[in-house]
């Protein structure tokens, strides 16, 4: 009976979330990061059967692509699988294949808007905010504090996965206790991104309408309708051009022209 | 200047190719903000650090990478438009301008890399049919930093060394209508990217939550970190109500 050691998970976990994207590429994506973090469970399991070496690494050189935190549960789950197998379980190369590939989507589409979109967000939002003013804990908070988040939770998943197997995950995925909680994340989300509209978006206008004797600044009158006004109006625009489909290249772009030529006419500054 | 064009190409490099692959939502994602910090403590001045930093940071806030597919790179853009901008001695809303298109500069430079990299892949099948585990953990870490060394380190080096003080001068000689004009790009970037994460963010049930942000800080001008712990609160109702909602 063959027992993978705590060693070997920790370095397989460690495998995963330090060389996972090293060498990302269009042909198998992360599979290569993926098969790395199977390597040292190979190694213990088949310590000198060259063949069982060369067709369980074939089985993992295949396309893989998932989010780099959340995705740890894969390797867990697939790290079980290998022993069971080694221990003479039937488990096929197809049955291994059609795991990764079943939950390599759902984990990256819940990973993609719990790390970018909210902890990222929050976390950036409040570290900028304190650079702004001047304090080096923006950067040192920043860096930690995402550190302890990906190191920690690809920990907890990837030793989520091993223990309990396809199962954990395919009941965290399902149930809507997940879902309920990243919407109620999404409104931290929201209300970040709300006030970041108002603090990091700095475009004004310094046009002055003179009408005879008196002159008026138009900035003063848009923001008595609304103080930051045009940072809303810019973000609404932005949002509705990806939300149509338009590539965030060509918005630059844009915004590259509205603002040099909104500058030099003396529109907006 | 060596040691700092050096040290900041090779942190470019290593946050491009991902390694260790954790750092890429820290050094990655965030390389702005902590590039100006670093660069603030080569040069003897964190606070024009931290305002440089913090100011091209906010251009990247909302940038996702979605299926490994990134719009706007914020890696390139942070460690080398800030070191180079920093360099030039330049203010923060022009840095803005010299970072993005560096950033863009660098979504178009990922492609060849990830092509590039598919020679790896060739190589571990051929580790692979001795059941060699050394040769494909090779393929998977050592390997392909010789492709990012050559793709960002090399260009990225010597476009600090040989660039920034071009750069500088560049910058003394455009007339002042120019700067402003850069300065209202650097005030308008950063829609896109809280353009882009309302886009992921979207739900009818959570425009409230856009509102009440907005208004907290435009209107009664409270900072990112209070608004922060309001956004706790409303997320633990939100999360309640929900719930018992569902459950009747």
């Amino acid at each position: 009976m063959k027992t993978l050691s705590k060693k070997t998970l920790t370095k397989s976990w460690l495998n995963w979330v330090s060389f996972g994207q090293q060498c990302y590429n269009y042909e198998i994506m992360q599979g290569l990061g993926f098969t790395s973090s199977m390597l040292p469970v190979i190694e213990e399991l088949y310590p000198d059967d060259k063949e069982a070496k060369k067709e369980a690494i074939e089985r993992h050189l295949t396309y893989y692509n998932t989010e780099n935190n959340w995705g740890a549960a894969v390797s867990g789950i697939v790290a079980s699988m290998e022993e069971e197998r080694a221990n003479g379980a039937d488990i096929s190369d197809g049955s291994i294949n059609s795991l990764k590939a079943a939950l390599s989507g759902p984990l990256a589409g819940i990973g993609d808007t719990v790390t970018q979109s909210l902890v990222k967000t929050v976390l950036l939002g409040i570290c900028c905010d304190l650079a702004l003013s001047g304090s080096v804990l923006g950067p040192i908070l920043f860096f930690v504090l995402m550190s302890c988040y990906t190191l920690g939770l690809s920990h907890y998943v990837y030793f989520l996965g091993y223990k309990q197997g396809k199962s954990s995950v395919a009941k965290l995925l399902s149930n809507g206790k997940l879902a309920e909680v990243t919407e109620a994340l999404g409104v931290l989300g929201m209300m970040v991104v709300g006030s970041l509209i108002a603090s990091s978006v700095g475009v004004n206008t310094p046009l002055v309408i003179s009408l005879g004797q008196t002159s008026v600044a138009l900035q003063g009158i848009l923001d008595a309708i609304c103080p930051k006004l045009l940072p809303l109006a810019s973000v609404i625009g932005c949002y509705f051009l990806v939300n149509k489909g338009v590539k965030p290249i060509k918005i630059i772009g844009l915004l590259f022209i509205v603002g040099i030529v909104g500058g030099l006419i003396g529109i907006l500054g | 200047m060596f040691l700092q064009a050096f040290i900041m190409a090779l942190l470019a490099m290593l946050s491009k190719c991902g390694m260790p692959m954790w750092s890429r939502w820290s050094l990655g994602m965030g390389a702005p903000l902590i590039a100006g910090f670093l660069n603030g403590i080569i040069m003897g001045d964190i606070p024009y650090g931290l305002q440089m930093g913090a100011s091209i940071m906010l251009v990247y806030v909302g940038v996702a990478v979605i299926g490994g597919a990134i719009s706007a790179d914020p890696m390139l853009g942070g460690w080398l438009g800030v070191t180079a901008s920093m360099m030039a001695h330049s203010d923060p809303q022009v840095g803005i301008t010299v970072a993005t298109t560096l950033g863009v500069l660098g979504s178009v430079i990922s492609p060849f890399e990830r092509t590039l990299n598919t020679t790896w892949v060739a190589r571990a099948h051929k580790y692979a049919e001795d059941g060699n585990t050394k040769g494909v953990q090779l393929m998977a870490t050592i390997a392909p930093m010789l492709v990012a060394f050559v793709i960002y380190f090399i260009p990225g080096f010597i476009m600090l060394y040989f660039g920034a003080p071009a750069l500088e001068s560049i910058l003394a000689k455009v007339p002042a209508k120019v700067t402003t004009a850069l300065a209202t790009v650097g005030h308008i970037l950063p829609a896109l990217g809280l353009g882009m994460l309302m886009n992921l963010l979207f739900k009818s049930s959570l425009v409230p939550f856009l509102i009440f942000g907005f208004v907290a800080t435009a209107y009664l001008k409270l900072g990112t970190m209070p608004v922060a712990f309001i956004g706790v609160g409303f997320a633990i109702m939100h999360y309640m109500y929900s719930r018992k909602e569902s459950a009747q």
